[in-house]
């Protein structure tokens, strides 16, 4: 099937075979040596590298670190932290992004002028007059100017090295005055009689005094998809089982795979109208109300994933009610909803492709739990929704072959801000009903069961650590207690319970028993499953993937400095290829300009790519409320459309910029993994060789003259 | 058939049209030229400006590509990475970094050849020596160069890897009347050493004066070929010279010719050639230098 993925391997795989048979041998002449007197390709790369590097020095490429130095200072002098422990993050981000910034402008107009010049002062006829093949010069070029690259992030990473370590002595120095300062004040107030609760000296100043804040922590967080945020989470015998609180902001996000791969057959046959079933097994907050007669959901239905259809894209939504159906001993409540344009979300007859739908649901109705369904086990009772291909003809036989199922275990997300999620502790009604034990949102965290064998253990326990924000409507004055339950998945029926102060934006630490790790056999081990909720009335908890993380022993801070140097050197690395190959045939500014597109259409794949998932033209607030689209939004939407598919399909040709994060690791004082950094080196070779046998394809038969 | 016996340069039929947008706007820059140059001879490739001279050695090494025919250089394709290692090439104009020095650029060539540096420094040492320039501006930058500075440098760098076939594009251009007779003299030297020349230049003194064979090209095509000799005899032409002739022996020698029914005569002091009088006057400067208390 042709999707801009696969369209995209096709062609670089064609032309790098092509690149392949043609330059077959200058490739071998590279390595071999073909004759007395003349060395391996290799070398001559060597010397024309060597040269080029002396053209990056003598265009006084030896300004930059000066430069950036200047900069980098007057930006640290400047810059004033809300806190102090944010000053070396801030620091490391500044000095970083301007480095980015200087040393990709400038080496990426140095290798866009260096071919061109060399061809309007005729040296490279000089050159070609030599034992040395176009690939030889074209490499040559690259590795001259990418050595020069790695040779100033060398030099302005030990400044940046220096600079972080003067502003981590000067802070240690402040904190250590601080402290003492307190200390002594500590010391006379408990000697002066009649002073009530004299304050202690802070420990975080003695802490920051004694060991400064250069470190590169080792964290084992969990996984993208392992946190979700519920209104309940009960035992049900060997099973966990999670709620959706009616009248919270949780919303429940279930994905269809490709209906096509599921029917095997085509999917809107004779104009069917395929509908979703929705099912959900519901319970009161207070066991001593009833429950309502019906429950209000709101849905929402979009085409999602690569193979979504373009246009129009705006979700197809609807309130729905759910009618209580309680005939027999079980509670729960069912509805359908046939989307108004099927055809959007599911494949028309005749198209191949495979699409994916999300279905979210959020509950407006107070005072009930419903049952969130994981679809683990394929039977209709272990599903919410399930859709269906045509409305009920009454036959029972056909009326119970569903078109297809979502994909288990549905991500459940809570009221975002700012990129969190946000969990509310009691309130005030429920406390009315259910006393302190009073059910609240908790935010499930599941660490992999393959992370827990490196989890450092200490007298049998081992520590998690909390980072998380707190958000108070009521009892300002009053610390926020967070109850924390840990289990293991491999034993789900042992649990452990602990009550502990929120320290806000701080580390709060936790311990329990190492026999929640699992035991020592890695295949018997089952994931980490910690449950996070907020005790107290009126506080809200707000918490992301990192807010809850394992620590392990922290790594030497310069190491990750070097690894962060080394990403931004791969990425320099990488524009310094493109803008070789864009200057074999183009003049310095259009290879400039070609290679600055290239570039920031590398950092905007996401967004172009996302715009596309969210829903064209909607995605950008132009938003038709009327739900009937005139033609003017049609129109413009087509045309949006149309332009946004092209550039999806060029970006999907252009290397992902977005892939050398040299920043997210570092910023947050943590150790870059060794597999991060192979990984950007290992995506910085796999985009250079495409742009290589452009170049060379393109220099190969060159006129020089 | 043997190394020696394959020539050093052999064209068939090449032809080279720069294309312009319009077919009206195509150049023909050359046309079915058919050329064979001997290994160890000087061969003067002659012609006016836009004859397809440069066109003829761009396509010999591969820089440019031909629209039809073929060209072989040492028995192997124009343009081959391996017969490229034996041949030095003088472009037209010094076509050379001008960031580097001329050590360096040198030092650059060298290490093409994959030279290691013990023989790198004595090649460059040995051929800056060779080229004469002045030690004093060898570690300067070449932008500081002096047109006739800057063309020794890449007449060095032509000679570095002692090659076979040796293209010379305008040699003297720049170089001044004595560098000129200099550059002359190792042309020559490279023919005794058994070493091909390809002399392209508009200076016809100097290809006369060095040339075994010469060819004239004119709007792309071979107009005459064959030695310098044969190509400047002139048989009905008989000239005689002699020092210190009396001038009554000299009118008496012109009625004589007249009374033999002579034609053209063309009686007349010998003048000596303005190169010559340079030579003898900086010469001599140069020895007055030289000499012990001599002006500095």
């Amino acid at each position: 099937m042709i999707t801009p993925t696969n369209l995209t391997y096709l062609l670089v795989s064609i032309l790098l075979l092509l690149f392949l048979l043609i330059a077959a041998r200058d490739l071998f002449l590279l390595f071999r040596r073909p004759a007395r007197g003349l060395g391996t390709g290799l070398s001559r790369v060597h010397a024309v590298a060597h040269t080029t590097m002396i053209e990056a020095w003598t265009s006084r490429i030896w300004l930059l670190p000066l430069l950036w130095f200047i900069v980098a200072i007057i930006l640290c002098l400047a810059v004033r932290p809300y806190d102090e422990s944010e000053r070396i993050p801030l620091y490391i981000r500044m000095l970083l992004l301007s480095q980015e910034i200087l040393l990709l402008v400038m080496i990426a107009i140095m290798a866009c002028v260096s071919l061109p010049r060399e061809r309007e002062r005729k040296i490279i006829i000089t050159n070609a007059s030599k034992p040395l093949s176009r690939l030889e010069i074209l490499l040559g070029k690259m590795l001259g100017f990418s050595l020069t690259s790695l040779i100033m992030v060398v030099i302005m990473g030990a400044m940046s090295f220096g600079i972080l370590f003067a502003a981590d002595q000067w802070m240690r120095s402040n904190a250590l005055k601080q402290y003492t300062l307190a200390e002594t004040d500590y010391r006379t107030q408990s000697a002066t009689p009649g002073l009530a609760h004299p304050q202690p000296p802070p420990l975080d100043k003695k802490e920051l005094a004694e060991n400064g804040s250069l470190f590169a922590y080792n964290y084992i967080t969990i996984p993208e998809d392992g946190l979700s945020i519920v209104g309940k989470v009960i035992r049900q015998g060997d099973k966990r089982v999670r709620f959706l609180k009616g009248g919270s902001s949780e919303i429940i996000s279930y994905r269809f795979n490709s209906p096509r791969a599921a029917a095997n057959s085509d999917i809107l046959p004779h104009n069917q109208k395929p509908y979703f079933s929705f099912f959900f097994p519901c319970s009161p907050i207070d066991p001593r109300l009833a429950l309502p007669a019906s429950v209000q959901l709101d849905v929402t239905a979009v085409p999602s994933g690569r193979n979504a259809p373009l246009a129009p894209m705006a979700p197809q939504q609807k309130t729905i009610n759910l009618n209580l159906d309680s005939r027999n001993q079980y509670n729960y409540c069912r509805a359908t909803w046939t989307p108004e344009v099927p055809s959007e979300l599911f494949s028309p007859p005749g198209d191949r492709s495979e699409r994916e739908i999300t279905v979210t649901v959020s509950c407006h109705t107070p005072g009930v739990y419903l049952q969130i369904l994981e679809g683990t086990e394929k039977s209709f009772f272990d599903f919410n929704v399930v859709a269906f291909p045509a409305p009920p003809t009454g036959d029972p036989a056909r009326d119970v072959i569903p078109l297809t199922y979502h994909q288990p275990s549905p991500i459940v997300s809570g009221f975002q801000r700012y990129n969190k999620q946000q969990i509310q502790g009691p309130r005030d009604d429920e406390l009315y009903y259910f006393g302190p034990n009073v059910p609240t949102e908790v935010a499930v965290f599941r660490f992999r069961a393959a992370d827990l064998g490196r989890i450092p253990v200490e007298k049998g326990n081992f520590k998690i650590n909390m980072v998380l924000d707190v958000d108070k409507d009521r009892n300002q004055a009053m610390d926020t207690t967070a109850q924390v339950e840990v289990y293991n998945e491999n034993a789900p029926t042992e649990s452990a319970t602990t009550t502990v102060r929120v320290n806000e934006k701080r580390n709060t630490e936790v311990s329990f028993s190492s026999s929640f790790l699992g035991g020592s056999d890695p295949s018997k081990r089952g994931d980490l499953v910690v449950l996070l909720s907020c005790r107290t009335l009126g506080h809200w908890i707000a918490v992301n993937n990192s807010a809850l993380r394992i620590e392990s022993p922290p790594s030497p801070f310069l190491l990750n400095l070097v690894k962060s140097e080394l990403v931004l050197f791969f990425e320099a690395t990488l524009l310094v290829v493109i803008c070789v190959a864009a200057s074999v045939r183009l003049g310095w500014p259009v290879a400039m300009l070609a290679a600055a597109v290239c570039y920031l259409l590398g950092y905007a794949r996401g967004f172009i790519t996302s715009v596309l998932d969210l829903g064209g033209i909607s995605a950008l607030g132009y938003m038709d409320y009327s739900g009937h689209p005139s033609r003017g939004y049609a129109f413009f939407d087509a045309i949006f459309g149309a332009i946004w598919n092209i550039l999806h399909f060029i970006i999907y040709l252009l290397p992902d910029f977005t892939r050398f994060d040299y920043l997210c690791e570092i910023t947050q004082l943590r150790n870059m993994p060794w597999s991060t950094l192979a990984l950007s080196g290992g995506w910085m070779l796999l985009y250079c060789l495409p742009f290589i046998a452009i170049g060379y394809l393109l220099f190969r038969k060159q006129e020089l003259g | 058939m043997t190394a020696t016996a394959i020539p050093a340069l052999q064209t068939r039929d090449l032809t080279k049209v720069y294309p312009g947008f319009w077919s009206s706007q195509h150049v023909r820059a050359l046309d079915k030229l058919n050329l064979t140059v001997n290994r160890g001879e000087i061969f003067g490739l002659l012609g006016p400006n836009g004859s397809g001279k440069t066109t003829t050695i761009k396509l010999l090494l591969g820089l440019i590509n031909a629209t039809e025919g073929s060209a072989g250089v040492l028995g192997k394709p124009a343009g081959d990475q391996i017969a490229r290692r034996s041949i030095g090439y003088l472009p037209e104009e010094t076509y050379l970094y001008r960031f580097l020095n001329a050590r360096q650029t040198l030092d650059f060539y060298a290490r093409l050849f994959n030279m290691n540096r013990a023989q790198r420094n004595r090649a460059v040492e040995f051929y800056l020596e060779f080229v004469g320039l002045d030690p004093a501006v060898r570690r300067r930058q070449l932008r500081t160069y002096s047109k006739g500075q800057a063309r020794r440098v890449g007449l060095a760098q032509s000679l570095l890897n002692d090659p076979e076939l040796v293209i010379l594009d305008e040699p003297t251009s720049g170089l001044d009347p004595l560098a000129t007779i200099e550059m002359k003299k190792l042309i020559k030297e490279l023919k005794r050493a058994g070493k091909t020349v390809l002399l392209s230049s508009h200076q016809l003194a100097d290809v006369e004066d060095v040339c075994d064979r010469v060819c004239i090209l004119y709007r792309g095509k071979l107009e005459i070929e064959g030695t310098v000799d044969s190509l400047l005899e002139v048989k009905d032409v008989f000239r005689i010279e002699g020092r210190n002739v009396p001038v009554d022996l000299q009118v008496k020698m012109v009625a004589m010719l007249h009374e033999a029914g002579v034609s053209d005569i063309n009686p007349g002091v010998q003048r000596s050639r303005l190169e010559d009088v340079f030579k003898r006057l900086v010469l001599e400067k140069r020895s007055a230098e030289r000499a012990p208390g001599g002006p500095k």
